[in-house]
């Protein structure tokens, strides 16, 4: 185990650190992990030479079919989690509880030779209880490691995780989920000319967000099952956003990538002292800040 | 629309398969997902209501514009098939998403952001980055007059911008790249299709924990565009949501009508007319569906004046109003509650200095404009 690094880095801000530090938390340094991927696309790319197209069997042009690119949603989905996990393993080596403000981050590049790349980065600061620091009545706090010690992470603000704590929840983990969808620009020939929707582009996105969000709770629930110490109870502050890969404007297919990020949180031991007595009581107030 | 799949009596055939599949698994293992903020989802709880899930609805939409041909000197008029078309999109979307809501078993959605996507169209993405290219050459000296090229914009610009950046880049001695206005951007960048948008509803939804009875007149979940704060407040002071209530009116202006006849500071009383007439019509559809949940009143209202750039073709893309006339969305939208049996006084607000983060704003996803 090492002491907290002296001066830690963090990117909290002013009343996050002090949100904090008067919970006992001290930041132990910024931790980056980061991890570059290359989605195998071969499989997708339909083989046409001329040789097939002339005298081949079974010769056809390449048809772009609406559905999910299971190469590059794979890709997506590798390089996360080695990012997490590196970020994760960053904050057990500076003896950290857990990783508050996770934010994460992908960009996508197509190299030369047409190698997909999806260049993933998870960042944040991690933090541990302070059992000096902290008040005297939070002294004998349990740690909020998970059950086999590593540390939590979570993308909530230092406001927010200590609201979740004196609410009786805790963060176990940033959870996300991705699909990759690829469209076929032909569809919406067939509507020119009148006012309607365009079914099978509703079908394609529709079902490519609630994918990406079923893949969140599946990855979710094989690493921590109901019954798991860790099960998490629910996700708070999910988001489903949408990037689309390069510039597909006026060459290619629509390539859309569809991902759901939320923190999962569990239940704090009911003996954990900084589960407050009495639910917060919200009081209604004029903020008087512009 | 329908897929097969795994099927359960429960699921309504509009929902995609995967859909079912998380649903089932959320009801199953008893998780909750949500976009709520960790305060909002307190305050949830506090008001005595669980949250159930994320729910979504979409629907992918052409609306294709047919001006129509008004002599001269006459007002504009309402597009009654955009109109149409632009109401049930959002209501497909919005149906869907109760939907989900329904196999939840929810009484209500949330937080309910409603969004109309319009990067998918290539046009637009096209003039965006005709109007990127204008700039950059303004910026490193091109005259006025190189740069503007009028209605025949659309045939020209990429060769004489593609020529001016060359000679640019020869000239400062740099390696051979892509010009900034055809470099990828972060946002949304599909193209889909002309006048093909996106429009979505994602909210939470909730249930409450005792039980009682939340559901709008119809049965079903209320939906609402509350935050979990306004949610909170509005049930403390004893009212309870019905639904979303909109209304909406699709409006042309004809080109004469957008300018003074003479070079004159006055009021264009045609334009003001039709701006009047379209928002009326479409409060006056939002207070007939508020009626129709016997709701009281409506809060949140929201009126957005929305130009959509839904042009009939390329030549068109800028702003040539001037020329072909303008076409203009009045959106309204706001949640319609009822008072509830209570018996306690609405809540006095106290005054206090916030040590908050500065509120920095989330980026939305999509655009409305």
């Amino acid at each position: 185990m090492t002491p907290r690094p002296v001066p830690a880095l963090s990117d909290l801000s002013v009343t996050e650190f002090l949100t904090l530090s008067r919970m006992g938390f001290l930041p132990h340094g910024l931790v980056i992990g980061s991890s570059v991927y290359e989605a195998n696309t071969s499989q997708n790319q339909q083989g046409v030479s001329l040789w097939n197209l002339l005298f081949g069997s079974g010769a056809q042009l390449p048809t772009i079919v609406t559905g999910e690119v299971v190469a590059l949603s794979e890709a997506v989905r590798g390089a996360r989690t080695l990012g997490i996990a590196r970020t994760r393993a960053q904050a057990a080596d500076l003896a950290a509880e857990g990783v508050v403000g996770v934010r994460l981050h992908v960009e996508h590049h197509v190299w030369r030779g047409g190698h997909q790349v999806a260049k993933f980065v998870a960042m944040g600061t991690a933090v541990a209880f302070d059992h000096d620091h902290g008040p005297t009545e939070l002294r004998g706090a349990p740690s909020l490691r998970l059950a086999n010690g590593a540390p939590f992470m979570s993308d909530l603000s230092g406001q927010d995780f200590v609201a979740l704590l004196r609410a009786g929840y805790r963060p176990v983990t940033v959870a996300s989920g991705t699909c990759v969808y690829q469209l076929d620009p032909q569809e919406v020939g067939r509507y020119r000319g009148y006012n309607g929707e365009i079914g099978a582009y509703t079908q394609a996105f529709f079902d490519a967000r609630e994918t990406a969000m079923a893949r969140l709770q599946q990855d979710l629930f094989s690493e921590w099952p109901p019954g798991h110490p860790d099960a998490p109870i629910g996700i708070v502050g999910m988001t489903v956003s949408e990037v689309a890969h390069g510039d597909q404007r006026f060459q290619g297919p629509p390539v859309v990538e569809f991902t759901a990020v939320g923190t999962a949180v569990a239940p704090l031991s009911p003996q954990d002292p900084r589960r407050a007595n009495t639910r917060p009581k919200p009081r209604i107030v004029v903020p008087l800040d512009r | 629309m329908s897929q097969s799949g795994p099927q359960d009596p429960g699921f309504p055939a509009d929902l995609p398969q995967h859909a079912r599949e998380r649903l089932a698994e959320m009801r199953s293992k008893k998780l909750f997902t949500s976009d709520l903020s960790v305060n909002e989802f307190l305050l949830v709880k506090q008001a005595g209501f669980d949250p159930l899930g994320l729910v979504m609805g979409t629907s992918i939409y052409q609306i294709t514009p047919s001006i129509p041909r008004i002599p001269s000197g006459q007002p504009g008029c309402e597009l009654i098939d955009m109109t149409r078309a632009l109401y049930h999109a959002r209501e497909l979307a919005m149906n869907r998403m109760e939907e989900e809501a329904s196999v939840l078993g929810a009484d209500g959605i949330i937080g309910v952001r409603l969004t109309v996507n319009l990067n998918t169209d290539p046009q637009r993405a096209a003039y965006e980055q005709y109007r990127e290219w204008q700039r950059w050459a303004r910026r490193v000296g091109y005259a006025r007059g190189v740069t503007q090229l009028g209605a025949a914009w659309a045939a020209s610009w990429q060769q004489i911008a593609w020529n001016q950046w060359v000679t640019w880049t020869q000239q400062n001695g740099w390696a051979p790249q892509p010009p900034p206005w055809a470099r990828p951007r972060g946002e949304a960048s599909y193209a889909l299709g002309q006048n093909v948008a996106e429009f979505m509803a994602i909210g939470t939804a909730i249930r409450h924990r005792e039980g009682d009875h939340y559901k709008n007149p119809k049965g079903k979940p209320f939906q609402s565009d509350l935050t979990g704060q306004d949610f909170w407040t509005l049930i403390r002071a004893g009212y309870r949501p019905v639904g979303f209530v909109m209304g909406n009116c699709v409006y042309y202006v004809p080109p004469e009508l957008l300018r003074a006849p003479d070079q004159k500071s006055t009021e264009l009383t045609a334009y003001t007319h039709a701006l009047y007439d379209a928002r009326e019509l479409a409060i006056e559809r939002l207070q007939y569906e508020a009626e129709a949940l016997e709701a009281t009143g409506i809060v949140g209202v929201t009126v957005s004046e929305q130009q959509h750039s839904w042009r009939a073709g390329l030549w068109n893309a800028g702003n040539a109003a001037l020329a072909t006339g303008e076409l203009i969305e009045l959106f309204v939208i706001g949640t319609a509650v009822v008072p509830m049996a209570t018996t306690a006084a609405p809540p006095r607000p106290e005054l206090v200095i916030a040590v908050n983060d500065s509120a920095v704003a989330a980026p939305e996803e999509g655009s409305e404009e």
